[in-house]
């Protein structure tokens, strides 16, 4: 097998593969690997094949695991009953809002914490690595009373996005990954832009974000997962069935009553966008996940 | 495509759509300060097309009468979990829909409007029921309005009773007049069809509510007061024994659908799509034909079963509340609405009378062409007897199914309706849902126990605080 | 934190204060959102624990009575068990899969991308549309697709959620499913850079498989495994969405966790002021267990 020869990493290397217990011991791990896959893959793969059944099939006894029948059109069907649409566009202004906050000033935090240090700045990155640890259990009425009743200026963001965004503002991962990014980039770009005339700011734009490419996409892509997983808060917040994003629409639906294959669909709706986000970054994804390790 | 060109079209996606959301965030305020805003709840949502369409009718109507009322339809209903948090930030509809049974509660929080004056004024307070009233009544004014009231019966789904044999020679099924009978009725049904013969809603307090027709039929009394003092009193044997009821549906007579954790619309569902027999409402439910395709021929329904104390039936209802921040303007603008689009308003003279029967008449029409089921109208609350009856004769002479599936659910002679219990009755709901779960998912479970500490929980953890 | 050495060239005080208003001026907007959706939120829950709340505005001071009435409730001995029972079982059935996952996924040479793939899949699954696609799993009954499958291998259908005795370790099942992916990749990258020269200095040593696991690749990523163990406990604990999709904390109270009867207190029974304080209970445990990390950590670390 060539594929063991060029095996050189982890426990097992090619010299190992020359045992024959050693082969058969590999093909049973991986087997169980295969079987593992496949039974985390299954709840998907039930749910697009289901999307396609009848709602008779649904019923039917004794029932069937994977369809009998086959009816595309449901789907289109479905997406214009429900709208799915106006949750979509919902959904995507909410991420795009999120990236924003997410990028532009948890970014702008992780840079000068990271790069201006400016006296003071240290107990500000202290306050925020903490406020990682801490359980979010005793901020749920007060985060609730302060979007209702903003102590500044005392106005409510009830009914709009913006408790959402701003809640992205205020991501400490997000902050110490800004920051240990930044930590990593040479100093002498910054030195060279400073000499030039550039100031901060400019050098944040010019410099900085260019150069930051692989961490502004990591954190673009795991807000824009998390958006479309959000649902505690727009589900109340949101009040307006015109404003509700995807999840929301989901646990509404569960509470309206609906035949289970129209049910079936809609969260097969709520997955692709995230299907397709994940082909596509697959391997940003892993790599942002496995910055996660940071420790505090 | 470019790394580069990616991100800058990612930034200006982002700016646009965060300036597209602020302004979609705001309140809307129109210019035009002659308008008068309101916004209608329980506007029929998409999953509910024709009663959609109908609303939209109503609004051109209105819009045509009434061009300076400016009307949002707001598709909130009530639910228990998100009521509050609209109520406390000001985000109720002006007018609003609530079970019967939230309005006391609703009224002491301070969350809808007086409208005594409004009433007075329009000349409603004299002709409205004065029983129904009360629960909307805080120091002699009026905080709400209940649209209709009803009492609950035992739905039959004609087609699992005809394939288990229990219909006569007219494909009437044969009622069960009694609790045991249910339970028999059910076991035949369950072994001859395999399809569960009762289903019982145990999630979201809807098993604490269909529950308080056993449990009263069996002799419970939930609560009584003492002074200022409210007391549980439900540990007792009778109670026991209603829950022993519960039990046994499940455990001896098998009758039940596997999965107990059901709510209303997927009891409604499983009613609808042959897979159970019977369940307890307030007549044929909208859902069961529109959301859940059911033929309008398979509906039956018939009044309460009895208990040992006799036939007791639930009087529930919805509530019409308003805003408690709506401005006088924008409540006349609601009982416009009521008045043009909804038809509500007591009927007095000769005329409108005639318009009210007519109206009664089209919707009706429109019903029956909507494949709804109509037999009967419901009860309103208008104390107008010789109007009601020629109503109810309307209704029974267009009734769209066969009269003797229903007949006997009208003649209620024998049926004591009573009122949902008085104090913190959704939090009763919710603590008898957790009995009712807990022996029905749990053979061993002792009905005794479960009462009696369910009857502490009460005591302790409402009753005690309650003002 | 590390200071570089060119920072001394600008180091005039005019300067300094100007780059410090400047500095403080960017990293402003981070700290007005931090305290007012962070921190700010944590102290008012603290201090409006001891408030009695109408509408969500706090009127009159009341000690500790909040607390009092959160913890004679009958409920809250079973929601704080419940709670534990979460994490028992979280470690019961979660915790090992993600580090046998991720050992033998950086062993195998076929089919690398597909399995990661398929393990990492369900944690970009929305949480709603996850717990709802397993309420389908679990129906009881002949409906129910496990069932199904349980059906088609010949064995009677099982009640899952509705057995009480099941509910949490099947509430847990769902969240291994859609959280394992995320500790696997964790893990995957502490054992991809683990040098290989100590494997092989190991072989020399005649190091068994086994042996080799023992003393290269479990220190290597026992770091992780530490903060996973501790993030696990923070996480779980916490649990609410999942049960109140899947059971909304039934049967009989069975699968209701702290959060998810503080959610009730906050929205559903008109009582915030309870929520804040079985907020601020757990809040406590949960700092208890942090500190008891950072000590554990600051010792392993000596």
């Amino acid at each position: 097998m060539k594929a063991f020869e060029n095996k050189d990493t982890g426990i097992l290397t090619s010299l190992d593969f020359k045992l024959k217990r050693v082969r058969i011991g590999y093909w049973i791990m991986f087997g169980v690997l295969l079987a593992i896959s496949l039974s985390f893959l299954f709840p998907a793969v039930w749910i697009i094949l289901s999307s396609f059944k009848d709602v008779k099939e649904f019923l039917s006894t004794p029932p069937t695991l994977f369809p009998h029948s086959f009816h595309p059109e449901k789907v289109i069907k479905v997406w214009s009953k429900m709208n799915i649409s106006r949750s979509y566009l919902n959904t995507l202004i909410v991420s795009a809002g999120d990236m924003f906050f997410a990028i532009v000033v948890n970014g702008l935090a992780g840079y000068v914490i990271s790069r201006l240090k400016p006296k003071g700045a240290n107990l500000v990155f202290l306050l925020v690595l903490w406020s990682m640890m801490l359980p979010s259990s005793v901020s749920l009425v007060p985060l609730f009373m302060t979007f209702m009743d903003f102590p500044v200026g005392h106005f409510s963001m009830m009914n709009s996005y913006w408790p959402m965004w701003l809640c992205k503002g205020a991501n400490a991962f997000n902050v110490l990954l800004f920051k240990s990014f930044f930590d990593s980039i040479s100093i002498s770009y910054i030195e060279a832009a400073r000499i030039d005339g550039c100031t901060d700011l400019g050098i944040f734009g010019r410099i900085i974000l260019p150069l930051s490419k692989p961490v502004v996409t990591t954190v673009a892509i795991f807000s824009f997962n998390a958006t479309w997983g959000e649902f505690l808060w727009p589900y109340l917040v949101l009040k307006d069935k015109a404003l509700y994003t995807v999840p929301v629409q989901i646990f509404r639906m569960k509470s309206a009553g609906f035949m289970m294959d129209e049910y079936v669909i809609v969260l097969l709706f709520a997955m692709i966008p995230l299907l397709i986000m994940f082909l596509l970054f697959q391997k940003q994804i892993m790599h942002g996940v496995s910055l996660g390790g940071i420790k505090g | 495509m470019n790394k580069n060109k990616l991100s800058v079209v990612l930034a200006a996606v982002m700016f646009a759509a965060s300036l597209a959301g602020c302004g979609g965030g705001k309140q809307a305020e129109t210019a035009d300060s002659d308008k008068v805003e309101i916004s209608i709840g329980e506007w029929p949502s998409e999953n509910r097309p024709i009663e959609q369409e109908k609303y939209e009718g109503y609004l051109k109507t209105m819009q045509e009468k009434y061009p300076d009322i400016e009307i949002t339809p707001d598709e909130w209903a009530y639910d228990v979990q998100t009521f509050l948090p609209k109520a406390s930030s000001g985000q109720l509809p002006t007018m609003y829909t609530c079970y019967l049974t939230e309005t006391k509660k609703i009224i002491n929080a301070g969350y809808s409007a007086d409208i005594t004056g409004i009433l007075d004024e329009l000349g409603y307070s004299e002709y409205l029921n004065k029983d129904i009233m009360a629960l909307c009544e805080k120091d002699g004014k009026y905080y709400g309005l209940p649209q209709d009231y009803y009492k609950m019966g035992l739905a039959c789904n004609v087609e699992l009773f005809k394939q288990a044999g229990l219909v006569d020679e007219n494909g009437v099924p044969k009622f069960p007049q009694t609790w045991e009978e249910v339970a028999e009725t059910a076991q035949i049904i369950k072994e001859k069809t395999g399809q569960p013969g009762f289903v019982l809603p145990t999630i979201n307090n809807c098993g604490g509510w269909h529950f308080m027709n056993i449990a009263w039929s069996y002799g419970v009394e939930f609560m009584k007061q003492d002074g200022a003092k409210w007391i549980a009193t439900f540990d007792t044997p009778e109670c026991v024994e209603a829950l022993q009821f519960v039990k046994d549906l499940k455990w001896k007579y098998n009758a039940l659908p596997d999965n107990t954790l059901i709510d209303n619309p997927e009891m409604q569902k499983l009613f609808a799509v042959d897979q159970g027999a019977m369940y307890m409402t307030i007549g044929a439910d909208v859902a069961l034909t529109e959301t859940y395709g059911m033929p309008t021929d398979r509906f039956s329904f018939t009044k309460i079963p009895a208990g040992p104390k006799g036939r007791y039936s639930l009087m529930g209802g919805k509530t019409r509340m308003f805003s408690p921040n709506a401005t006088q303007e924008q409540l006349d603008a609601c009982f416009k609405w009521l008045d043009v689009a909804l038809n509500f308003k007591p009927a007095l003279t000769e005329e409108e009378q005639q318009a009210y029967i007519e109206k009664t008449k089209t919707d009706l029409q429109t019903n029956i062409d909507q494949g709804y089921i109509v037999y009967d109208a419901s009860t309103g609350i208008w104390e107008l007897p010789g109007l009601s009856d020629e109503v109810r004769e309307l209704a029974k002479g267009m009734a769209n199914v066969d009269y003797r599936l229903v007949e006997t659910s009208l003649d209620d002679s024998d049926v004591i309706v009573k009122p949902e219990e008085p104090m913190n009755c959704q939090d009763l709901y919710s603590i008898l849902d957790s009995c009712i779960q807990a022996v029905l998912t749990d053979e061993n479970a002792d009905p005794a126990q479960l009462i009696k500490e369910a009857n502490a929980a009460f005591q302790k953890n409402y009753l005690d605080k309650a003002e | 934190m590390k200071t570089k050495p060119n920072k001394s060239l600008k180091k005039s005080g005019l300067g300094l204060i100007r780059r410090n208003s400047t500095a403080w001026l960017l990293l402003l907007p981070s700290v007005l959102l931090f305290y007012f959706f962070v921190w700010r939120p944590i102290g008012i829950g603290f201090m409006y624990s001891f408030f009695k709340l109408q509408n969500y505005v706090p009127t009159q001071f009341v000690g500790f009575d909040n607390y009092r009435e959160v913890v004679t409730d009958m409920l809250f001995v079973k929601t704080l068990t419940n709670s534990f029972k979460y994490v028992l079982w979280s470690f019961v059935i979660g915790f090992v899969p993600p580090i046998l996952f991720a050992v033998m996924i950086n062993e195998i040479v076929h089919m690398n991308g597909f399995i990661k793939f398929s393990i990492y899949f369900p944690q970009i699954v929305p949480v709603v549309a996850a717990a709802l696609i397993w309420y389908f799993l679990y129906l009881p009954g002949e409906s129910g697709v496990l069932n199904i499958l349980l059906g088609k291998l010949g064995l009677p259908a099982n009640d899952w959620l509705q057995n009480a005795n099941q509910t949490i370790p099947l509430i847990i099942i769902m969240m291994t499913w859609q959280g394992c992916g995320g500790s696997m990749i964790l893990y995957l990258a502490s054992l991809q850079g683990i040098n290989q020269e100590l494997y092989e200095a190991a072989k020399m040593d005649g190091a068994g498989v086994i042996r080799r696991f023992e003393c290269v690749t479990f220190p290597a990523i026992f770091p992780i495994v530490l903060l996973q163990f501790v993030r696990q406990i923070i996480g779980v604990f916490q649990v609410m969405i999942e049960p109140m999709t899947l059971t909304d904390g039934g049967p009989n109270n069975a699968s209701v966790s702290l959060n998810l009867q503080g959610f009730k207190y906050a929205f559903q029974n008109f009582q915030p002021e309870r929520a804040l304080a079985l907020g601020v209970i757990t809040f406590i445990i949960l700092i208890v267990v942090t500190c008891f990390y950072f000590r554990l950590q600051k010792k392993l670390g000596e």
